[in-house]
């Protein structure tokens, strides 16, 4: 059986056992805990009679009246509805374009939504206005897993990618690189001056920089997050980084005095 | 398999021919994530054996026929590599390899939650790197590390070891000599924090009586492997200190 790193029990009563601590690593088949807790599910925790286990290596998130988290440390890009996604044109049919947005799924992305209009298939073709290595940012409207994801361009900054560095970050790195309330990602945009789009799927999209060292800073700090994300005031660390960075590149001289 | 031989295995002093009690394993060395390409890797080493296993996945295998619409299919592929043994193995798949293949894929299946994916393929490749008995418990092994490394959802990690019978006496752990000079062998796999068996196999005559004790000695040793496949998944993930979640 799994070995417990803490132990409580309900308000007097024992309705319920929470096994692991909160920020505890936790392994697949590890026991969570037992009994009437508040228990975030997905994939990443299984029930085996009352008793919760967690399924993947990640880290327990445990919060007031008994609520308890478990977040990947690893695992595929699975598409969400409404999830922002940068996405690849990799194939191209006669009424939409078939996208690569990381995940074990193909993105469709129909004409209409492309081109603005009903596309008259039988007069002019798609490929006259999107081609095979296209990137689009988009949403996903539809997920179901059943059948592939559509995206949708309908919204705020969407539609085809023109300019810009693309970079490829792990899907559960996300959430750490946009930070608490867009604490981290506002204070990278802050720093280096350059617009970043983070989409859901772990694609990163770096445009409209000063200066092409700026677009390096700012690609070395989102390394760094990317091999330290669970580390405690972060933020504070990847600031200082870009400083240093900014310093050493000469984008920014230490003024006297 | 022959039955009876004259070579001892067993001293005197209880003690096998590498110098291991009856209920003793192998030296176990483990590490996770050795293959950057791979979405999910590791390495496995008891004793003499070594295996190296790869996850590719969840992912569209471009053949639409294999998929199915509730849960990922799950593919596995063990194969033993031309220099794993004193002779050389020819590299094509052998009855043997496809067998086990499938044992292998039938024994992790159980703890994959396959439905998270549905319509996509889980690919396992074990590659036998030196080959000293036990092969296919190790392969179960590190294909259960490696699709944990993968962030693939699973019910339990899979633990794999096998049992013996040498000169009439039940022993953990077998190395090659053990199997093909001993009287039985019995791989078995489990899955110990819900206490579910996915593998078990015997090649050999045990009484009810063996069987039984064997079993226990099985979850002794699946207990041993666990551990050391815990340590090694938590170091790969370690100095997680001062940990903030999002």
């Amino acid at each position: 059986m799994s070995t417990s790193n803490e132990s409580s029990s309900g308000s007097g009563n024992n309705r319920f056992k929470i096994y692991v601590s909160h920020r505890s690593v936790v392994l697949p088949g590890q026991l969570i805990g037992e009994g009437e807790l508040d228990i975030e599910y997905g994939y990443s925790v299984y029930k085996h009679g009352s008793k919760y286990y967690s399924t993947v290596v990640g880290v327990a998130e445990v919060r007031e009246n008994n609520h308890i988290r478990i977040v990947p440390l690893q695992g595929p890009y699975i598409p969400v509805e409404g999830d922002i996604v940068i996405g690849i044109v990799e194939d191209i049919s006669i009424a939409n374009a078939v996208l690569d947005i990381r995940s074990p799924y193909k993105a469709i992305l129909p004409a209409p939504e492309i081109i603005g209009r009903q596309l008259n298939t039988s007069q002019e073709l798609l490929t006259n206005y999107v081609s095979v290595g296209d990137v689009f940012l988009a949403k996903i409207e539809k997920s179901d897993l059943l059948r592939d994801p559509v995206l949708t361009l309908k919204g705020k900054d969407l539609g085809k990618v023109l300019e810009g560095t693309l970079i490829e970050v792990g899907p559960t790195k996300v959430p750490r690189i946009i930070g608490k309330k867009r604490s981290m990602i506002d204070m990278i945009i802050n720093e280096t001056m350059c617009d970043i789009i983070v989409a859901n799927n772990g694609r990163i999209l770096i445009r409209s920089c000063p200066s092409k060292e700026h677009e390096a800073i700012a690609i070395n700090a989102i390394r760094n997050i990317e091999t330290q994300p669970y580390i405690q005031g972060l933020t504070e660390k990847i600031r200082e980084q870009i400083i240093i960075d900014k310093i050493r590149k000469g984008v920014m001289k230490i003024e006297q005095g | 398999m022959s039955k009876g031989s004259d070579i001892k295995l067993i001293d005197e002093n209880g003690r096998r021919i590498d110098g291991r009690s009856v209920d003793e394993v192998r030296p176990i060395k483990i590490e996770v994530g050795v293959l950057k390409n791979a979405n999910g890797s590791a390495i496995v080493e008891i004793g003499k054996t070594k295996v190296l296993a790869a996850v590719y996945g969840p992912r569209d295998p471009g053949i639409r026929t294999i998929l199915l619409p509730n849960r990922a299919t799950i593919r596995c592929r063990y194969h033993m590599a031309p220099f794993s043994t004193h002779e050389r193995k020819s590299p094509a798949p052998s009855r043997r390899e496809i067998e086990l293949s499938k044992v292998i894929r039938e024994a992790i299946e159980p703890s994959v939650i396959a439905e998270a994916f549905p319509r996509t393929t889980i690919d396992i490749f074990i590659e036998i790197l030196n080959a000293d008995g036990g092969t296919r418990t190790a392969g179960v092994t590190a294909a259960s590390l490696a699709l944990a490394d993968a962030g693939i959802p699973l019910r339990d990690l899979v633990a794999g070891i096998a049992v013996g019978k040498v000169q009439d006496t039940l022993v953990l752990d077998i190395n090659e000599s053990e199997d093909m000079y001993g009287q039985a062998d019995m791989p078995m796999a489990a899955m110990p924090s819900i206490g579910a068996i996915t593998l078990l196999q015997l090649n050999g005559v045990l009484t009810e009586e063996e069987f039984m004790k064997a079993l226990d000695l099985g979850w002794k040793g699946v207990k041993t492997v666990y551990e050391a496949q815990k340590e090694a998944l938590r170091k790969r993930y370690v100095e997680l200190k001062n940990i903030e979640v999002i």
